[in-house]
């Protein structure tokens, strides 16, 4: 990362951003009469690291649901990767093997080993031979600090080790973007730390990653942009410094006296 | 803290605790006490009745004597060795079965088969027992020449041949059964030969029985699915399915598979403008679609409280995986969903086959109807209890092993655990 001529936004990781990967413009959601999304729109560039932080029920992870169409947005465009998100199922299932995404309570298969949750689309959307999926489950497994768990059943582990799995099998898929739903949530306050080195250390490599997150060192520590959404819209956004530092909103200003 | 933290109790003897134990739990109060002698007496005499009446006054002989017909009905005895084959067939898949997915472990239902060995040698004799012992050894020989695939490379692929030769089996011992006597006279499946009327006792219980759950099952499954489908046609015809099977009796079910199929698939019909003369279907097998259709349904509401509840989020990593619709389907919901009703299924399994008795009003001789009709030959008249009580026995018997493999079989799974 040593190219330094197309930085325009500044890095706190001091890599180069690249191109735009994620592009929004305007979306909206609803649930029946509630307008849960009310005209988002940004963009996010590779290597980029943004995190998403607000209130609860303003929209942030309702959001991050719809760069992987787990929930179809209602109106706007949403282009990932220079392909758009709309009903044609080709596109969706093309976008979803490059999103990886990690959820607040896991979703390991609890019938599958944790091989076999890390191997399970290695072999039925990638196509990948036994023996070779079986190699890159143990480095996966090497990467996220917990080789040895191979063979257990998701209920034998802990909520810390169950969602390094989690971050092992999305990452399975070799995707280009990562998303994070409040990955730390569920977790008790001890095990949140070696989740959150998983991801730092996924971030380090350059990894484009969205996450919804209440871990604030994290956000500091790690994101390139801070994203603060209140009632379905950005409220206002910047770098860690400049959001946690000045912030320009009384909303902001507001949330921020709450949590800190 | 835990117990085991505890200092652990005095050893008491043996007869004080018993003393205690029975304080506590048999005469704990004058109301107690009186319940607790009024039940032991009771008990007693209800134990001591039926002991004399197995041991002294029953007559067992209505039992030795009819052997074939509790086994076979009328089933001619020229034709037997076509069951034997069956029997064989089944020893040697379940062999291989065995090893192939040795995960699951048996040996309790085995021991409690073992335990039933006295009855067996009871009621066989001459042939049906040699012919039972090497029933025996061909699932022995088959599961150890599987031996050796279990851990190897080729074990996949057994596995798949394996439900390839179960299923062809069963079709070419059962399929054309249905069809007799059929288009192709005489030519089609093992049983083609035996007019459907001569197939009676425990070997047409079994029958339905298996048959009745080997498609009920994969038909429930599907209908649990289509209810939950999006299609509104598909979920439509499902919901109507089921409602309307669940609200009309058994009986009426097998009546109507019996006369309305008769009515509507005459001697000369035509299938896609093909001729099909002479063609009449068995009653065995208007008896098997009815008991089908029937259990499909209930199997259906069963499976849909499994589908409901696997979590939303389940299906959800999957589709974030990539995985198509039929993948998070077969690969994360269903067995997810299947597991956590194997006591409903099983019951429902158990169910279906004790309701094969009901093939007695289309006339077809099943264990029951045997248990009516050999009291009624010269010689047994009126040894009404000792044949109902010997087919209860039986009945029990096979409840009781689905029951215990079914509990082996969520142990094996880790289901509550995982």
């Amino acid at each position: 990362m040593t190219d330094d001529t197309v930085i325009e936004a500044p890095s706190t990781k001091g890599h180069d951003l690249g191109n735009e990967i994620i592009v929004c413009r305007d979306v909206k959601k609803w649930f029946g009469d509630f307008q849960a999304l009310c005209g988002v729109s940004t963009t996010v560039r590779e290597r980029e690291v943004v995190v998403i932080i607000g209130p609860s029920g303003s929209g942030k992870s309702t959001f991050l649901r719809t760069l992987n169409r787990l929930e179809p947005h209602d109106e706007g465009t949403i282009i990932i990767d220079g392909v758009e998100l709309n009903n044609d199922l080709r596109n969706v299932e093309k976008i979803r093997s490059e999103v990886g995404i990690v959820f607040q309570q896991f979703n390991l298969f609890p019938h599958l080993t944790i091989e076999r949750n890390i191997s399970l689309a290695l072999t039925h959307v990638r196509h990948l031979k036994k023996s070779d999926s079986k190699e890159l489950v143990a480095s996966l497994l090497e990467r996220v600090g917990i080789p040895e768990q191979i063979d257990k059943y998701p209920a034998q582990l802990s909520g810390g080790q169950q969602q390094r799995v989690a971050i092992a099998r999305a990452l399975a898929m070799q995707p280009k973007i990562m998303l994070f739903d409040e990955p730390t949530s569920a977790l008790d306050p001890e095990m949140i730390k070696e989740v959150l080195d998983v991801m730092h250390e996924l971030a380090e490599s350059g990894m484009t990653m969205v996450c919804v997150s209440h871990e604030m060192g994290f956000a500091k520590g790690v994101a390139d942009r801070i994203m603060f959404m209140d009632e379905g819209l950005i409220v206002e956004q910047g770098t860690p410094a400049e959001f946690f530092e000045a912030p320009k909103e009384d909303r902001t200003k507001l949330f921020l006296s709450q949590i800190l | 803290m835990t117990a085991a933290s505890r200092p652990a109790p005095p050893v008491l003897p043996p007869h004080v605790v018993a003393f205690r134990w029975a304080r506590a739990n048999l005469f704990s109060s004058p109301g107690n006490s009186v319940l607790t002698v009024v039940t032991v007496v009771m008990l007693s005499f209800a134990a001591f009745q039926a002991a004399r009446f197995v041991f002294a006054t029953a007559e067992w002989e209505i039992i030795e004597a009819n052997r074939g017909l509790f086994f076979t009905g009328p089933f001619p005895r020229d034709e037997f060795w076509r069951i034997w084959v069956l029997l064989h067939g089944t020893a040697a898949l379940s062999g291989l079965s065995w090893r192939l997915w040795g995960s699951l472990d048996l040996r309790r239902p085995l021991a409690f088969a073992a335990a039933c060995v006295p009855l067996y040698i009871f009621m066989l004799e001459g042939d049906a027992l040699i012919l039972t012992s090497t029933c025996i050894a061909t699932f022995a020989a088959a599961y150890f020449a599987a031996w050796p695939v279990r851990f190897s490379r080729f074990r996949d692929r057994a596995r798949s041949t394996t439900v390839w030769l179960w299923i062809l089996g069963f079709m070419a011992a059962m399929l054309p059964t249905a069809l007799y006597p059929s288009f192709l006279p005489g030519q089609g499946g093992l049983f083609s030969h035996v007019p459907d009327r001569e197939w009676g006792g425990f070997f047409l219980t079994m029958v339905l029985a298996t048959v009745g759950i080997a498609v009920s099952f994969p038909l429930g499954v599907l209908l649990a699915i289509g209810r939950a489908s999006t299609f509104p046609v598909i979920r439509i015809f499902c919901v109507a399915y089921i409602e309307m099977i669940r609200a009309v009796p058994l009986v009426t079910i097998l009546y109507m598979s019996f006369f309305i199929l008769r009515l509507a698939i005459r001697h000369e019909t035509s299938v896609l403008g093909i001729p099909i003369t002479g063609y009449e279907m068995s009653v065995v097998f208007m008896a098997m679609l009815g008991l089908i259709l029937f259990s499909a349904a209930y199997i259906a509401e069963i499976v849909r409280g499994g589908l409901q509840a696997v979590p939303r989020g389940q299906v959800e990593a999957g589709q974030a995986l990539g995985l198509g619709g039929l993948q998070v389907l077969t690969l994360i919901v269903l067995p997810q969903a299947l597991r956590a009703v194997i006591p409903a299924l099983v019951s429902q399994f158990i169910s279906l086959f004790k309701d094969t008795s009901l093939v007695f009003i289309l006339a077809l001789t099943d264990l029951l109807a045997v248990a009516r009709i050999a009291p009624a030959q010269p010689g047994f008249i009126g040894h009404h209890a000792e044949a109902l009580l010997f087919i209860a026995l039986i009945y029990w018997v096979v409840a009781f092993s689905m029951s215990r493999a079914s509990q082996q079989l969520e142990r094996n799974l880790g289901v509550g655990e995982r």
